[in-house]
């Protein structure tokens, strides 16, 4: 008995050292190296869930990164956010998808619940401090210890594969996000069979106070380090009626966000077709989307005095314009 | 509380050091902590069921009581129908209702009529079905007079309970296991590193190849419309894999962990897709079942002695049965019933015990004969998976016409290919071990045994880290639902 306990200890100490080891090591070295680097040509990056995810085609948008991941809570934002800005001094410009749903106290699950941990903390853990740690510890302490073993070791992998590979650039596998093109197409069947909303209502309406309050420290921390920050709202289909929360969203900008500008594109007009679904725009949308803001940079629309007038402006022109040149193609046809 | 979960790798450790340590070798106070964690562990799914388990030991350990001492050949035959009754009729209702129900009224409205039978809301207790077949086999072993009944109520629920088989088997006999628990145990050290072996091999067979390939499976067979003929061929093979992995790693587990505390169980599984004909598949797969049924159906019904209709009839009967067991879903029963008609070439030419022996015994390849034996057993094996794992009869056989379709020559595509790829890689590399390890209990039973010790070490590290590189969300045993 006391072989075996001998043995058996010293197997498993030896096993956590050699991994403390590999990980501390590995850490260091991609640091060091260009693992968060961005191309130098970056200046605008935009941060976000699964809305803006889908909107901006960064390859469409001159000198700008989307980082946007689906089902990212701002928590996680804060922490990317802090990274990329140390890695990429050449970033000036920051955008921040602020959308209805992500203030839904129901989307504190994205932090930590057992579906979303598994799948951030082996991206996030290197970038995490104590506090970090103790937020989720305190909500679901038995998810993080199940998926600390695996985080460690696909960020062993990922530092391993990344050290082999001599990349120089910014590590794709760092799953940090990145513009998604969706195919699908299910506005119309959504339209005519909405779906039955299971949420409750009283969870529906409450504001996630997480949420908000990473949200402030990374506008804080972006507004420290000379980074203009903006809230960015991409673009909804009209039937999309799930923003009860509007007044609640205006106004913690002003109590809570310093007052951070908000370039509002939820009414740009697309077609059916150009929407996954109602919250979501396709390749389809995300190319005329995309187009459309970039034009509206080229046009300096950050240093516009009124943005969202000239936003709303340039939609309007778009929307009267847009008949014409359909008429002109079937003309052409 | 699953193998593969942070509560098991606290729980395990806790009662091993109280059962080694604590105990100081009292077997009677290793027989109630035994028993105390088996409720426990029981407990963690679901504590009202609990009181199903204990009513389904304390029946059984009452009747067997009974039997025993019964006076004549009638009263003893009135306590074995009282417990097969109640065993069975809590499986009946627990499992089986709904199905009954379901099919009752399909059958009625045929006919014009409606059913007033309405359905049950309640769930399946976990383990119903392997522990009510524990107690039958020693009430049936009691009458049988091939055991003499257990008197102490402690030993006997920790026969019934103990915790590594409670849930998904392997089904022991009282025969077996029963005297291991009367028994002292002292540690014993190479059993016990024999165990942990075996526990690291289950945990790798269920998190690395069956976690990751029944997310492909599920991916493939969710969505069976959309893929063509090839991609669903390969959505059969994830799942041959799974099934087999998942339920092989269980038991690996479940053997290793009952080692620990100095208790063998019976063997479960011996490397079944390496078999030559379908009679050597089913006396490698889920043997304790297998043999379960041979036991207690096959041969009281008659078994072989009746002529060769006698023992087709039979062989139909214990197939369709096995598959029933496996769940209320017509699906199952068309499963049983594939592989008594695969079998029944070898029961007509009486050449089901061909293959007894492991297949290129001492040898590194099999000859050309068992290879091409083994890859018709396969794939048969893993058509009749589909329908084992198909929703319905509909999807079954909606599945099976796409894969017998042009797009069978397609270039398969589905979500994740690219992970799909590694998974391949992984299992291909799992059927070399197996292959190498076929003459063991398990595959790395001797796998670096006599290597020099840190090299040994680095094959253990290898597979932990590569359980948890790969290890996803906690996944239940597919068993369990059985």
């Amino acid at each position: 008995m006391k072989q075996f306990t001998i043995k058996l200890m010293s197997f498993l100490v030896l096993f956590l050292i050699a991994i403390g080891i590999i990980t501390f090591l590995g850490n260091k070295l991609v640091n060091k190296a260009n693992y968060y680097k961005l191309s130098d040509r970056t200046k605008f990056v935009i941060f976000g869930n699964s809305h803006s995810e889908c909107a901006f085609n960064d390859s469409l948008i001159r000198n700008f990164t989307n980082l946007s991941n689906s089902g990212e809570s701002y928590f996680y934002t804060y922490l990317k956010t802090k990274k990329i800005l140390s890695r990429n001094r050449q970033i000036r410009t920051v955008f921040i998808e602020y959308t209805n749903n992500i203030l839904e106290k129901s989307k504190d699950g994205w932090i930590y619940d057992d579906t979303y941990l598994p799948i951030r903390i082996p991206t996030y853990f290197p970038l995490m401090d104590y506090s970090d740690f103790k937020l989720i510890w305190t909500k679901n302490n038995k998810g993080l210890l199940n998926c600390f073993p695996k985080s460690i070791m696909k960020n062993i992998g990922r530092n391993f594969k990344y050290i082999l590979s001599n990349q120089i650039g910014f590590n794709k596998e760092a799953r940090f996000g990145g513009y998604l093109y969706l195919v699908r197409d299910k506005t119309d069947s959504l339209i005519n069979n909405p779906p039955i909303i299971s949420i409750k209502e009283k969870t529906k309406n409450e504001i996630s106070e997480i949420n908000i309050k990473y949200l402030a420290k990374t506008i804080a921390f972006c507004k420290l380090n000379n980074v203009k920050v903006f809230l960015i709202r991409s673009p909804l289909h009209s039937k999309f009626t799930d923003i009860e929360n509007e007044p609640k969203l205006r106004e913690l900008i002003k109590s809570q966000l310093l007052n951070s500008e908000f370039l509002d594109f939820k009414d740009f007009k697309l077609q059916n077709y150009e929407f996954g679904d109602l919250d979501h725009l396709n390749y389809k949308g995300a190319r005329v989307f995309s187009n459309f803001f970039n034009k509206l940079l080229d046009l300096n629309l950050l240093n516009k005095n009124n943005k969202q007038e000239f936003i709303n402006n340039e939609i309007l022109k778009l929307s009267i314009s847009e008949p014409l040149n359909n008429m002109v193609k079937k003309k052409i046809s | 509380m699953l193998f593969n979960s942070l509560n098991f790798a606290i729980f395990l450790p806790v009662v091993f050091i109280l059962y080694w340590f604590a105990t100081k070798g009292n077997l009677r106070l290793q027989n109630i902590l035994l028993l105390a964690s088996s409720y426990f562990f029981y407990a963690c799914w679901d504590w009202r069921f609990m009181l199903l388990l204990i009513f389904s030991t304390l029946l059984d350990y009452y009747t067997g009581i009974k039997i025993y001492e019964a006076k004549n050949q009638r009263t003893k035959l009135f306590w074995l129908w009282l417990s097969v009754g109640i065993n069975l009729g809590f499986l009946g209702v627990f499992k089986y209702y709904n199905f009954f129900a379901a099919s009752f009224a399909d059958g009625l409205s045929l006919l014009g009529f409606k059913s007033n039978l309405g359905s049950l809301q309640i769930i399946l207790p976990v383990g119903i079905s392997f522990y009510t077949f524990h107690g039958l086999s020693y009430v049936i072993d009691i009458y049988k007079n091939r055991i003499k009944p257990e008197k102490n109520f402690v030993d006997y629920s920790v026969f019934v309970s103990f915790f590594p088989l409670l849930v998904a088997g392997p089904i022991e006999r009282a025969t077996h296991l029963l005297p291991q628990i009367l028994k002292k145990r002292e540690f014993n050290y190479s059993k016990a590193v024999d165990g942990l072996r075996q526990i690291l091999w289950g945990l790798f067979k269920k998190i690395v190849i069956a976690d990751n390939c029944a997310e492909f499976a599920n991916t493939i067979f969710n969505n069976s419309d959309h893929y063509s003929g090839s991609t669903l061929v390969l959505g059969a093979l994830f799942f041959s894999f799974q099934i087999y992995c998942d339920f092989s790693g269980y038991s690996d587990i479940a053997l290793g962990t009952a080692r620990l505390f100095g208790i063998d169980l019976l063997r479960n599984f011996a490397f079944p897709y390496f078999s030559r004909d379908i009679a050597e598949f089913w006396r490698r797969w889920h043997i304790s079942l297998s043999s379960w049924f041979k036991d207690y159906l096959y041969i009281p019904l008659g078994g072989s002695k009746g002529g060769i209709w006698m023992k087709i009839r039979n062989t139909f009967i214990i197939f369709l049965v096995s598959g029933f067991w496996h769940g209320a879903n017509w699906t199952f029963v068309v499963w049983g019933f594939l592989n008594a008609l695969y079998i029944m070439p070898s029961i007509i030419f009486n050449t089901n015990r061909n293959n007894l022996d492991i297949v290129a015994k001492g040898k590194y390849l099999p000859t050309l004969k068992e290879l091409f034996s083994i890859v018709i057993t396969f794939s048969l094996t893993v058509f009749a998976w589909i329908f084992f794992r198909a929703n319905n009869l509909t999807h079954a056989i909606s599945y099976i016409n796409e894969i017998f379709s042009s797009s069978l020559f397609i270039k398969p595509n589905f979500p994740g290919m690219a992970k799909a790829v590694t998974i391949i890689f992984l299992t291909a590399l799992f059927i070399l071990v197996e292959w190498i390890g076929r003459e063991q209990q398990y595959a790395i039973a001797s796998l670096g045994i006599k290597w020099y010790p840190p090299l040994r070490w680095v094959m253990y590290y290898s597979i932990i880290l590569s359980i948890f590189y790969f290890m996803g969300k906690e996944q239940e045993f597919i068993y369990f639902q059985f």
